[in-house]
């Protein structure tokens, strides 16, 4: 278990129009009265559940990308398989007109030397931190903005287990923050872990055996979507295992 | 303020004294005394463990789904060893704040010992889903039972030559066995 597998969705070969992911909060009440009572009660945070939609085949690129797509299949073989998907979320940091430009930038080693090759770190160019340790479970954490428009409102991810944050509780110093946070930690994050902010990442499975289907069409290009749970047992079997 | 959120939580102890934890909700959860809870779901008998919570059920059938593969894989092996029938099953409520973090510890609600185990296999074209159910009691099920006693004279006459061995047999119940034949009349007034 601890040498997780799973296989990263290769977003550039195989780009979605949209890739929305949503909380799926646990609500449990009574239901409506006459009256129109209704009393709701949260028994967790949640899981996330999304799917990447319109998946986009052209026709140069189509060959290369159909066999991607078997390769995926293959590997996942149905429910049980493991995919991890980055979700662009520069939209919740985008703050005209200074932060509008998230291209990745290259970067040398501490000593302005590059590697052997003459090539760079390639890195986003949001910089958020964990101030604190974050405890299994957390629902508020303290994060240290460094590089970013804000902490609030935004998403981020810390070994493919996927956040967003709420409006800030309590500042904390010039750049410290602490935010409630959807869904609950799900493996603790050290202090001064650096988190991908401008694309998260999440670990999910398939949402049924079938979400890879494809045909193509005699004439033109398919434009598939596949729908995508989180995989919240992972988490609790890591959980377990650490224990 | 009214409760906003909480959890529900079920916690096995098996006879051989392992520990199992659960939570209603996904992901794992740690409480205020660390311990950790593993998310699963509990897809049926809640409405009963409203009831069980307030006394009003004395056995409670608890479905869980969500259990990790190799601990439902456990649990088989523990059901054919005979660890899990005789197992200890708690219901808890824990309080969560505002900001859904616990507080204090878990109130227990219901506690009942694992009287059988039947885990069944449903096949439709979505796949098969393999759930486990428990059956719990406790310790008023047997009030629901209907007692099978009878009051006999070859009983009675056993009870009393244990009871006091050198005393003439009780003849206390010498007529029941007649009585089941005999036809009650009413009486008239007219």
């Amino acid at each position: 278990m601890t040498d997780l597998d799973y296989v990263h969705w290769p977003i550039d070969l195989l780009p979605a129009q949209s890739v929305p992911f949503n909380p799926v909060p646990f609500t449990r009440s009574g239901g409506r009265s006459l009256g129109g009572i209704a009393r709701y009660t949260r028994t967790d945070k949640g899981f996330w559940q999304g799917s990447l939609n319109g998946i986009a085949f052209r026709r140069g690129q189509q060959f290369d990308q159909a066999r991607e797509w078997t390769k995926l299949r293959t590997y996942l073989n149905g429910q049980a398989g493991l995919l991890v998907v980055p979700v662009c979320s520069t939209r919740l940091l985008a703050s005209p007109p200074t932060w509008t430009d998230f291209s990745p930038g290259l970067y040398p080693h501490d000593d302005d030397t590059p590697f052997e090759d003459d090539t760079e770190y390639y890195e986003g160019v949001t910089r958020v931190e964990m101030a604190t340790t974050a405890p299994l479970g957390a629902t508020v954490v303290r994060l240290r903005l460094i590089s970013a428009p804000t902490v609030q409102g935004i998403r981020f991810s810390y070994q493919h287990a996927m956040y967003e944050t709420g409006a800030m509780i309590e500042q904390i110093g010039e750049d410290e923050f602490r935010v409630p946070i959807f869904p609950a930690i799900r493996q603790e994050i050290p202090a001064d872990a650096w988190l991908e902010t401008d694309r998260p990442t999440i670990l999910c499975r398939l949402a049924s055996d079938n979400q890879m289907d494809i045909e193509f069409p005699p004439a033109n290009m398919p434009r598939p979507s596949v729908g995508l749970v989180e995989a919240v047992d992972v988490w609790s079997d890591l959980a377990l295992e650490a224990a | 303020m009214a409760i906003k959120s909480l959890k529900v939580l079920v916690r096995f102890t098996f006879p051989d004294d392992t520990v199992t934890r659960l939570h209603d909700g996904a992901g794992p959860f740690v409480d205020t005394n660390g311990d950790l809870w593993l998310g699963a779901c509990l897809t049926e008998g809640l409405d009963e463990i409203e009831m069980a919570m307030n006394g009003e059920a004395a056995t409670l059938m608890l479905g869980v789904s969500g259990l990790a593969p190799d601990g439902a894989g456990l649990a088989f092996d523990e059901m054919e060893d005979g660890n899990v029938i005789g197992g200890k099953v708690q219901l808890l409520l824990q309080g969560m704040d505002a900001w859904d973090q616990p507080t204090g510890s878990p109130e227990v609600k219901f506690t009942g010992t694992i009287d059988n185990m039947p885990m069944a296999d449903t096949s439709t074209e979505d796949g098969t889903i393999s759930s486990i159910t428990l059956e719990i009691t406790n310790r008023f099920s047997v009030r629901r039972l209907t007692s099978g006693a009878v009051l006999s004279d070859v009983d009675q006459r056993a009870r009393s030559a244990q009871l006091n061995p050198s005393a003439p047999s009780d003849k206390f119940a010498e007529r029941i066995p007649g009585l089941s034949d005999k036809a009650i009349r009413w009486p008239r007034f007219s």
